[in-house]
């Protein structure tokens, strides 16, 4: 016999008494381990105050009772979720989350595409944007009277006068 | 055992099919090995015995999902472990829960059972005789559940590695691993009390 038999044979003394052959095959261990026996004999002591831990006795009425608390549960009604279909049960905390995220998710990436042009975009729309806002002449915005002048509606005589003036 | 050639698979078919007697069998032939498992895990004599009669109530209600296949006893002690295992978050949830409250919500049914019990009971107290069994069962409650579970399961005749395995839902190797570790934890937890043939007061009850 190896040590892991012997490992299997403490084991198995929790389950139940050694068969003749099995004792024998300690004893013969044990004589040429007798460093072992103190093991095994706290193995077996131990096995057998848990074997013989008193347990409680099943009551007479055991079976009664067992009917009777079946009886109640098949009466009382079943909760009103389980009456619904799964899926149209309110959805649980979790999936409620799970649904606010995605949402916020999708709309977050929708905002980004909408930020994010790319530069032949960009250059798209200043073209057809740059037809409808003329910028003024660089040598008329280097003065400012000329440029504080340049949102005032109608004709600005004096500005004209000005623009003479630089040519 | 084959489940095949398991004489509860069979009981437990004709349970399926809402045979009563059936199932009277099946309860009167685990009560004990049940109740027994319930009461190393909560040791108190009333909550064992509301447990384990719920352990049975889950076995008539779930019969339809139980697999002819697998071993009834394997079945029969998941579901023991389970209800355990609520207990104890239940606990955890809700620790000063009174004794005197109402077994199940919306009915006045006290938590004192209204069919009488026949039998004269013996109060937890008095099966606790002396101070070393006290310690023995003080040593077994404080092992890890998962190592108490495997070890009271090896203990019984009808068990093997696998079945333990699948009641735990772990593999062979590691139901292995828990029983060593919780040997191992109560012979050192009752080294102090150990002397060989103290604990015997006559026959051994697991000689054979």
């Amino acid at each position: 016999m190896n040590e892991n038999q012997f490992e299997e044979l403490l084991a198995l003394r929790w389950k139940r008494r050694l068969n003749e052959a099995e004792q024998m095959q300690v004893d013969a261990w044990l004589a040429s381990h007798p460093a072992e026996r103190a093991r095994w004999e706290a193995e077996v002591s131990t096995s057998r105050a848990c074997h013989e831990l008193p347990t409680t006795p099943a009551p007479s009425n055991f079976m009664a009772r067992v009917w009777q608390q079946i009886d109640q549960e098949e009466r009382r009604p079943a909760p009103v979720a389980a009456r619904w279909p799964g899926w149209l049960r309110w959805p649980s905390l979790a999936q409620q989350f799970a649904v606010l995220a995605l949402i916020c998710t999708l709309t977050a990436m929708l905002l980004h595409q909408r930020r994010a042009r790319t530069p032949a975009q960009l250059a798209r729309s200043v073209e057809q944007v740059a037809p409808l806002a003329r910028v003024p002449d660089l040598a008329l915005l280097k003065d400012f009277e000329a440029i504080s002048r340049l949102s005032q509606p109608g004709a600005d005589l004096e500005l004209l006068a000005a623009f003479e003036q630089t040519r | 055992m084959p489940a095949d050639l398991d004489p509860d698979a069979a009981l437990m078919r004709r349970v399926q099919r809402g045979d009563r007697a059936a199932f009277e069998e099946l309860v009167a032939r685990w009560q004990q090995p049940v109740l027994n498992f319930v009461f190393r895990t909560l040791p108190d004599a009333t909550e064992a015995e509301d447990l384990a009669q719920g352990v049975f109530v889950q076995v008539w209600k779930s019969a339809a999902r139980y697999e002819p296949s697998a071993k009834f006893s394997t079945w029969l002690f998941t579901i023991a472990r389970n209800l355990c295992l609520n207990e104890f978050r239940r606990r955890t949830r809700h620790p000063a829960d009174s004794l005197d409250a109402p077994a199940h919500a919306g009915t006045d049914e006290p938590r004192g059972h209204s069919v009488e019990d026949r039998q004269i009971t013996v109060a937890p107290d008095a099966l606790l005789r002396g101070e070393l069994e006290a310690k023995v069962a003080e040593a077994v409650a404080a092992l890890p559940e998962n190592q108490r579970t495997a070890l009271l399961l090896w203990q019984r005749d009808d068990m093997a590695y696998e079945e333990i395995g699948t009641v735990l839902g772990c593999s062979l190797s590691a139901v292995k691993s828990l029983i060593h570790r919780a040997r191992e934890t109560l012979k050192g937890r009752l080294k102090p009390y150990l002397r060989t043939g103290e604990w015997q007061t006559g026959p051994a009850k697991d000689e054979k």
